[in-house]
C-alpha cells in the first residue's frame, strides 16, 4: 500500500527575508567538499578546463571524480544553502542493483584515477575490506561483483590517471564508503 | 517537553521526508539535530528543529569520536536515520548512539518507518559484525597482495600522458 507522501516539505522552511551568511560556504571549512549532481551548477569554463564527467563511469560517483579535477585545477566548489534544489526519488525504495554496483566499482576507479600512489593503495585495501565485510553483513554478492568488475575493466582508465596535489587528496572529503549503505 | 535527538546519518533529502513522520510519532518532543559542519546551514532552515549540534569531526560517526556537548546531556529519544530499509551498514552510527545518554533509541529508514532498537541489540549486532570483520580482514590480506601487485603493473598503463 502506498502512503501519501510529501516531497516538498522543504517549502515549509523558515526562509523569509533570510540573510545569507557566506561563512557557510565550504571554502571556509577545514575540508573541501564534492558536489551532488542532482542539484548543482557548474560553469562551462570549469568543465572545459578540469574535464567533463567521466564517460567510463556510466552512473554514480562521476561528480566525485570531477570534483577532484575541479579542485586540482584551482577552482573551488561551494555550497549555497539559500538555493534549494528538488530531486525526487522513489518513496518506496525500489530495490536496484545498479546503485551499489556502480557506486562501488566507480569508487575504486575514483581512487585509482585521482589519489597519489600510496594513498591509492591504502584506499584500495580499505575498499576491498569493505566489499568483503558488507557482503557478509548484507548477504549479497553485489559488492564483490563490483570489485571484480573494477579490476577486470581497468583498461577503461587507460591514459586517465592523474594524481591530484597532495593537499587536495588530503582535504577533499571523499565519502567512498557511502555506497555500502544503499542496499537492503 | 521531552528531548529528541536526530542523528543526521542520511541526506537532507531523506531528513526532509522523515521529519514529518518523526513529528507525528513523537508529539511534545523538542527536536535537536546532530550533523557534520557542512550540514549546519541547511539544517537551520527547518523550523521544527530547535537546536543543532555540530559533529566536530570530518569523518563519519563513530563510538570513539564522541560529542563533548553531549556529556551529561540526557535525551528521551535518539533517532538514527538510515538510508536503506534494514539499517545495515549503519552499525557505526548505532554504536555511536550508545555514547549518548538516551532512554530509547530508534532507527528511521528511507520510507520513514521508525522502529525501536535496544542497546543490547546494538551490542549483539556489533559482536556479529566483529566476526564478519575478522573474516573480511583475512580475505582482504590475501586479496590486497594480489591487488597491489596488479595495480603497480597497471599504474603506467592508466597514467595520463602529459
Amino acid at each position: 500500500m502506498l502512503r501519501k507522501l510529501s516531497y516538498y516539505n522543504y517549502d515549509d522552511i523558515k526562509n523569509v527575508d533570510e540573510m545569507v551568511d557566506n561563512s557557510s560556504t565550504v571554502a571556509n571549512h577545514r575540508y573541501y567538499m564534492s558536489f551532488n549532481g542532482a542539484g548543482a551548477g557548474v560553469r562551462a569554463d570549469v568543465f572545459r578546463q578540469a574535464g567533463y564527467y567521466p564517460e567510463e563511469f556510466f552512473l554514480y560517483n562521476n561528480e566525485l571524480d570531477t570534483a577532484f579535477r575541479i579542485w586540482d585545477a584551482g577552482y573551488t566548489i561551494q555550497s549555497f544553502p539559500d538555493i534549494v534544489g528538488y530531486h525526487k526519488y522513489s518513496p518506496v525504495n525500489r530495490g536496484s542493483w545498479r546503485a551499489p554496483f556502480y557506486y562501488t566499482r566507480n569508487a575504486f576507479w575514483v581512487v585509482w584515477k585521482n589519489y597519489p600512489a600510496q594513498q591509492a593503495l591504502k584506499h584500495t585495501a580499505e575498499l576491498i575490506f569493505r566489499c568483503f565485510y558488507h557482503s557478509f553483513e548484507q548477504r549479497t554478492w553485489i559488492y564483490l561483483r563490483a570489485m571484480a568488475s573494477a579490476f577486470a575493466l581497468i583498461g577503461k582508465l587507460r591514459g586517465k590517471r592523474k594524481p591530484v596535489a597532495p593537499d587536495i587528496a588530503r582535504r577533499l572529503r571523499a565519502p567512498i564508503n557511502i555506497n555500502f549503505t544503499f542496499y537492503r | 517537553m521531552q528531548e529528541l535527538l536526530i542523528i543526521r546519518s542520511a541526506g537532507f533529502q531523506q531528513l526532509d521526508k522523515n521529519l514529518s513522520e518523526i513529528i507525528r510519532r513523537f508529539p511534545n518532543h523538542r527536536i535537536s539535530l546532530l550533523t557534520h559542519e557542512h550540514g549546519v546551514q541547511p539544517a537551520r532552515k527547518y523550523k521544527d528543529i530547535d537546536r543543532i549540534y555540530v559533529y566536530p569531526y570530518t569523518e563519519g560517526f563513530h563510538a570513539r569520536r564522541k560529542v563533548p556537548d553531549f556529556k551529561g546531556k540526557p535525551f528521551d529519544a535518539v533517532i538514527v536515520l538510515v538510508s536503506n530499509l534494514s539499517g545495515s551498514g549503519f552499525s557505526n552510527v548505532m554504536r555511536f548512539s550508545l555514547t549518548i545518554r538516551a532512554k530509547r533509541r530508534y532507527i528511521c529508514n528511507l520510507v520513514s518507518e521508525i522502529r525501536e532498537v535496544t542497546a543490547a541489540g546494538i551490542r549483539m549486532k556489533h559482536v556479529l559484525n566483529v566476526c564478519f570483520a575478522g573474516l573480511a580482514g583475512c580475505a582482504t590480506v590475501i586479496a590486497a597482495l594480489f591487488a597491489t601487485a596488479f595495480l603497480l603493473v597497471q599504474w603506467k598503463r592508466i597514467a595520463k600522458k602529459e
